[in-house]
């Protein structure tokens, strides 16, 4: 009886992390599963098998994938453009299809549970690079945008699908680079010498 | 410090020897009782993670961590060599339990230590 109910929950269980919209709560589900799954392990005359799930899967993965969840939720992204004698955001944000753009990006980001923070600033993209406080580096020059990117970030990728599909009129150029910000300014140097 | 983060330092300070105690009973006890070496080195690896929890600082030696392993490695594989192909797994039978808590202890440490160089590494490392 209680073996019945224990794989019932455990399915119910699996169905609901998958279900689940929120990826902080499919956490704490898949860490109540295998609580569950440990117990049933014991049930099943399995106690060795039973400490390693309740200690690794339980433990160990659910801290993991938290620490996971904290380290990616702000996404900071800086919108340059030094031709700005000053900033003015009703300008950015208000009316352009450069707004259109970045408010397109804070509702991609906002749809994939990340925090958008858009900073924009008349700053040298050096100075913007070298600050390393940014995910994301969008450099208007003249017509051209140019978007520096983490390399290995799938958040990046989707988002230069997006962008290139929608934006193509922009002049969009996505330039990716192991670490954002600190060779960002290295690319530009060798856009510049060549 | 906020609030909310003294609780949890707190909790985990108050936890933090019986976790010890547990891990390295599941360790000396693996032979004869469920447990071993990867379930209490596991368990021991835990007592670090809990601290990246209270306190993120990066105070910890990962090259050093590493060079430990290493060591362990080394005797993990040297150990059950000189014990089996010398004669004294044969002629003492004694020695026999003593070795096994031994080779748990080795494994233990060993895990203990990878898990907190995975985690670590994630943590503060990787992008």
């Amino acid at each position: 009886m209680i073996e019945v109910i224990l794989l019932v929950a455990l399915l119910v269980l699996s169905v609901m992390a998958i279900e689940s919209r929120i990826m902080r709560v499919s956490i704490v589900y898949l860490g109540t599963l295998s609580l569950l799954m440990s117990f049933l392990y014991l049930f099943y005359n399995a106690p060795d098998v039973a400490i390693a799930e309740a200690v690794m899967a339980s433990g160990l993965t659910t801290l993991l994938f938290l620490t996971a969840l904290k380290r990616y939720r702000v996404y900071r992204i800086c919108f340059t453009n030094e031709a700005f004698r000053r900033v003015n955001d009703r300008y950015i944000f208000e009316g352009t299809r450069r707004g259109a753009l970045l408010h397109e990006i804070e509702q991609f980001c906002i749809a994939r549970e990340l925090e958008p923070q858009v900073v924009c600033t008349p700053e040298s993209l050096d100075l913007v690079a070298g600050s390393g406080r940014y995910d994301l580096i969008i450099r208007q020059e003249g017509d051209e945008l140019r978007v520096y990117g983490d390399k290995e970030n799938y958040f990046v990728d989707e988002l230069e699908v997006l962008l290139i599909l929608r934006y193509h009129d922009l002049n969009v150029r996505f330039i990716r680079s192991g670490d954002p910000v600190e060779e960002a300014s290295v690319a530009e140097a060798e856009g510049e010498a060549s | 410090m906020t609030d909310e983060r003294s609780i949890v330092s707190v909790v985990t300070g108050l936890l933090y020897p019986y976790v010890v105690l547990f891990g390295v009973y599941i360790i000396l006890n693996g032979h004869h009782t469920p447990g071993g070496g990867f379930q209490g080195g596991a368990i021991l690896a835990a007592l670090f993670i809990g601290r990246y929890i209270v306190d993120p600082t990066n105070d910890l030696s990962i090259t050093r961590a590493h060079l430990i392993e290493k060591a362990i490695f080394a005797a993990i594989v040297i150990v059950p060599a000189g014990f089996i192909l010398t004669v004294a797994a044969q002629r003492v039978p004694a020695l026999h339990e003593p070795y096994l808590v031994a080779m748990n202890l080795l494994i233990g440490v060993k895990v203990a230590i990878g898990l907190t160089i995975l985690v670590f590494r994630y943590a503060f490392y990787e992008e």
